[in-house]
C-alpha cells in the first residue's frame, strides 16, 4: 500500500478505536465529513482558506448548527460586522449560541480568548479577522487544547482582485494562521452557473458548488459540496417568513408579470 | 373554670405562681435535645406556646424520617403526646401539628403533618379563625361578617384590611395567607465587603494603582462570592496625600463577582481621572450587592460551565467592545435584506418594541437542507460606479477593484422606511429617498453581490453579498 493510500485509509480505520465524544466536530455535510472522517480536531487551530463569496460562511454555519445539535456551545467572532443575522437564526434556537461582534478586527482575538477561558464552547469560530500574530495563535492554541474545544479561524477576506497576490505570499501550504493543525481551502466553481440572459433577469439554475481541499494536516484530498439555494428572481426571504408581497392577478396576466413589467430597468437612463 | 371549681373536683390539686425562669429552662433543654434533630431550633416562648419549638427542616433529607426522628426525641424526653407538623411557613407547620379541622383537636397517633411545599395558603384555609389568634377588634369584626375560617379572612383585599385594622390586622391577614417570619433564625451578617490597601508610600502613576486594585478586586470579589453575592456596584475610594479623598463609582452593565470584568470596570474609571495629588491609600467595596445567580450543573452534559462565569466573560466583551457586541441572531419579517433581521443584545431585550421594528419571529430548526448560503451585510450600503451596456450591468466598481459581472439577477423593486433616515458609505452621508432596485450580480471572481440602484437619483449601490 503506497503512502498516500494510507493516509487515505488510516483515518477510517482509526476512526473505530476512537470514542464518539473525543472525535472532532463534524461538518453535518456528508461529503465534508467523509473528506474528514475524525472531524475538526479539538484542542488545535483549523483555518479555512476561503475568499470572499466562496461559500466559506455558509459552511461555518453548517459546521456551528452541527456542533449545536451535538449539544455543545458556539462562539462565532464576526470581526468584521458583516454577518447578516437573518443567516444565523435558526443556530439561535438550537443551543448556546453567540454571535460576537466587536469594534475593530484587531479585538476579535483577545474575544476569542475570553470566549475560549470560560470553557462553555466546544467551538470558537473567528471570522473576517486579520492574520495573528505567532505568539496570539500559540496562546490560543493552548487555550483550546487547555478547553477541549475546536478553534476555526478564516482570516479577512481579501478583495478579488488581489487575490493573486495573497496567494504569492502565503505559505506554500496556503496557511497564513500561526500553529494551524489543519488547513481547509474553500473555492467555488462557476460551472454550475448559467450566464444571464440578456435583458432579463437571470435566475441561478443551481446550487452553487463549492471545492473543499484539505491543504495542510492531512492527506491531499478534496471533496465538492453544494451551498446555496438556487436563487429566485426575488431576494430570497427566510425559510421561515411568509413572502407577502403576492401580486395581484387579473387580466390574464399574472401579479408577477405586472411587477416584473413594472419595474423593468431603464439601463439608458443610468448616470 | 375557676380554681375553685377545680380543686373541688381533684382534692390534691396544687396552685403554683407562673415561674417564667423555670419555663425558660426547661425550654432550653428540650431545644439542646432536639438540636440533634437540627442546627437550628427555637423555642417558641409566646405565651400560650409554650410548648412549642420551631426546627428548621431546610435541607435534612426526608421530612417523615426528621418527623419521626423529632418524635423519638420528643418521648425520649417524657412528652409522649408530642407532635410535629413540617410545612414552609410556621403558621402552617402549627396547624399541622394541631391536626386538620374535624379531625378532632387532640391526635389519636403520633404521624407527623406534612404539608406539600407551596401549598400553605390551601392547607390553612379550613382551620377556624382562631388559629391566627386575631386581636379582640378583628374577631368581633369578622365574627359579625361571618368570616369563619382563615381561608375567608385571606381572601380579603390586604390593603382594605389594613385601612380598616392597622398594623395587627395585616399582620394577622399575612398569617392567615401563609406569610409567617417567625421560626428558627441565625445571626446574619449582612455588611458588604470593603477592601483596603494602604500603598505605603505616596504613588503619582497608574500602573501601580492598578496593580494593587487587581489584588484589591480579587480579594473582594471572593468575598462577595463566599456570601454568594455579586456586585451590581462599587464604589473606588482613593486615599490622596492631603489627606482628602476622591470616590467613583463604577456599575458592571451585569452584577457580578468577576474580578476580571470588575477590574475592566475600574480600569476604565480611572482613565480621565484627575487626581491633584498623589494616592495613598486604596479602597474598594461593594456598596450595592445582590444575590449571585447559580445554576446546578449537569454531571452528564458533554460541556457545562459555570453561566456566573460565562456572563461575567460576556461583561469583560460588553466593557470593552461595546454593549451590542455580544448578540444572538433573530429574524424579522422585514421586506428589505437589510431588516430581514436583528441582533437581540442585552439592550434590545429590555426595549419596548417601537413601531420602527418590525415583530421578532421564533424560530425552530430548519428542515433538513444543504448549507445555505448566507448573506453578509456590508455596515452600511457602499455607493459604487457600475458600468451599464444594452444587455445591463456589465461592472462594477467597488473596493478599488472593477468587479465583472457574468450574471445578474433583478430587477426587484422595494421601497425603502422612508420614516427613518439611513446612512451610505464611511461618510455616513444619507441614502437618498424613493423605491430601490435591488439586483444580484454574480461575478468573475465567483461572489454573488447584493446591489441596488436608487429610483430618484438612479445612484448605485452595494449593500453586501452572498457567502
Amino acid at each position: 500500500m503506497t503512502l498516500p493510500q494510507l493516509h487515505i485509509v488510516l483515518p477510517e480505520r482509526l476512526q473505530r478505536f476512537v470514542p464518539a465524544a473525543r472525535r472532532g466536530l463534524a461538518f453535518g455535510i456528508p461529503a465534508l465529513d467523509a473528506l474528514l472522517p475524525l472531524g475538526l480536531p479539538r484542542g488545535q487551530i483549523t483555518a479555512l482558506d476561503a475568499p470572499l463569496g466562496s461559500g466559506g460562511t455558509a459552511l461555518l454555519l453548517a459546521l456551528a448548527e452541527a456542533t449545536l445539535r451535538a449539544d455543545e456551545g458556539v462562539a462565532f467572532v464576526d470581526a468584521a460586522r458583516t454577518l447578516a443575522p437573518q443567516a444565523a437564526a435558526h443556530l439561535a434556537g438550537l443551543g448556546p449560541f453567540w454571535v460576537i461582534r466587536p469594534r475593530g478586527t484587531e479585538s476579535a482575538w483577545w474575544c476569542a480568548d475570553v470566549l475560549l477561558r470560560t470553557g462553555a464552547f466546544g467551538l470558537v469560530i473567528v471570522d473576517q479577522a486579520p492574520t495573528p500574530a505567532r505568539p496570539v495563535a500559540v496562546r490560543l492554541q493552548r487555550l483550546a487544547r487547555d478547553k477541549d474545544a475546536a478553534l476555526v479561524v478564516r482570516e479577512a477576506g481579501v478583495p478579488p482582485g488581489q487575490r493573486e497576490r495573497k496567494a504569492a505570499a502565503a505559505t506554500p501550504h496556503g496557511a497564513t494562521v500561526p500553529g494551524a493543525a489543519l488547513v481547509l481551502s474553500v473555492h467555488s466553481a462557476q460551472d454550475g452557473f448559467i450566464p444571464a440572459a440578456p435583458g432579463s433577469g437571470a435566475a441561478w439554475p443551481a446550487p452553487r458548488p463549492v471545492r473543499v481541499v484539505i491543504e495542510k494536516g492531512g492527506a491531499p484530498r478534496a471533496a465538492e459540496v453544494s451551498v446555496g439555494d438556487p436563487l429566485p428572481h426575488r431576494l430570497r426571504p427566510h425559510w421561515a417568513v411568509r413572502d407577502r408581497r403576492g401580486g395581484r392577478s387579473g387580466g390574464g396576466v399574472s401579479g408577477r408579470t405586472q411587477r416584473r413589467r413594472a419595474v423593468q430597468p431603464d439601463w439608458s437612463a443610468s448616470p | 373554670m375557676a380554681f375553685a371549681e377545680a380543686q373541688a373536683l381533684a382534692a390534691d390539686l396544687v396552685s403554683l405562681p407562673w415561674d417564667t425562669e423555670r419555663v425558660a429552662r426547661a425550654a432550653l433543654e428540650v431545644a439542646t435535645v432536639l438540636l440533634a434533630a437540627s442546627p437550628r431550633v427555637a423555642w417558641a416562648g409566646e405565651r400560650g406556646n409554650e410548648g412549642v419549638w420551631w426546627v428548621d427542616a431546610a435541607g435534612l433529607g426526608s421530612e417523615p424520617t426528621l418527623a419521626a426522628r423529632l418524635g423519638r426525641l420528643a418521648r425520649g424526653l417524657g412528652f409522649g403526646r408530642a407532635r410535629a407538623g413540617i410545612a414552609d411557613s410556621a403558621i402552617a407547620a402549627y396547624a399541622a401539628a394541631c391536626g386538620r379541622p374535624g379531625a378532632g383537636r387532640k391526635h389519636t397517633t403520633a404521624a407527623p403533618g406534612i404539608v406539600p411545599p407551596g401549598d400553605d395558603n390551601a392547607f390553612l384555609a379550613p382551620f377556624p379563625l382562631a388559629l391566627i389568634a386575631p386581636h379582640e377588634d378583628l374577631a368581633e369584626t369578622c365574627h359579625a361578617l361571618g368570616l369563619r375560617t382563615v381561608g375567608q379572612f385571606a381572601a380579603l383585599d390586604a390593603d382594605e384590611v389594613e385601612a380598616r385594622f392597622g398594623p395587627e390586622g395585616l399582620a394577622a391577614h399575612r398569617l392567615a395567607r401563609g406569610f409567617d417570619t417567625r421560626g428558627p433564625t441565625t445571626p446574619r451578617d449582612d455588611a458588604l465587603p470593603v477592601i483596603a490597601c494602604d500603598l505605603g508610600s505616596p504613588v503619582a502613576t497608574a500602573e501601580p494603582l492598578l496593580f494593587v486594585l487587581k489584588g484589591a478586586l480579587a480579594s473582594l470579589g471572593s468575598a462577595l462570592r463566599a456570601k454568594g453575592l455579586a456586585a451590581r456596584e462599587i464604589a473606588l475610594t482613593l486615599t490622596l496625600d492631603d489627606g482628602s479623598t476622591a470616590e467613583k463609582t463604577v456599575r458592571p452593565a451585569r452584577s457580578t463577582s468577576h474580578e476580571g470584568a470588575l477590574f475592566d470596570h475600574c480600569r476604565a474609571a480611572f482613565e480621565g481621572w484627575a487626581l491633584p495629588e498623589p494616592v495613598t491609600a486604596l479602597a474598594v467595596r461593594a456598596t450595592v450587592a445582590v444575590p449571585a445567580s447559580g445554576e446546578q450543573g449537569d454531571l452528564l452534559a458533554p460541556r457545562w460551565a459555570d453561566p456566573a462565569a460565562l456572563e461575567a466573560a460576556f461583561d469583560r466583551i460588553r466593557g470593552s467592545e461595546g454593549a451590542d457586541a455580544v448578540a444572538q441572531p433573530l429574524v424579522r419579517d422585514g421586506h428589505l435584506p437589510r431588516d430581514a433581521g436583528a441582533w437581540r443584545t442585552e439592550e434590545l431585550a429590555a426595549a419596548t418594541p417601537t413601531r420602527d421594528t418590525a415583530p421578532a419571529l421564533t424560530l425552530g430548526a430548519p428542515p433538513n437542507r444543504p448549507a445555505a448560503a448566507a448573506l453578509r451585510l456590508l455596515q452600511a450600503p457602499a455607493p459604487v460606479r457600475v458600468r451599464l451596456s444594452r444587455f445591463g450591468l456589465e461592472a462594477f466598481h467597488h473596493g478599488e477593484t472593477w468587479h465583472d459581472v457574468t450574471a445578474w439577477s433583478g430587477p426587484e423593486r422595494l421601497a425603502p422606511r422612508w420614516w427613518i433616515g439611513e446612512s451610505a458609505g464611511a461618510a455616513g452621508a444619507s441614502l437618498p429617498a424613493g423605491p430601490r432596485d435591488y439586483y444580484s450580480a454574480h461575478t468573475a471572481a465567483g461572489t454573488l453581490w447584493l446591489l441596488f440602484r436608487t429610483g430618484a437619483s438612479r445612484q448605485w449601490f452595494v449593500e453586501g453579498w452572498w457567502d
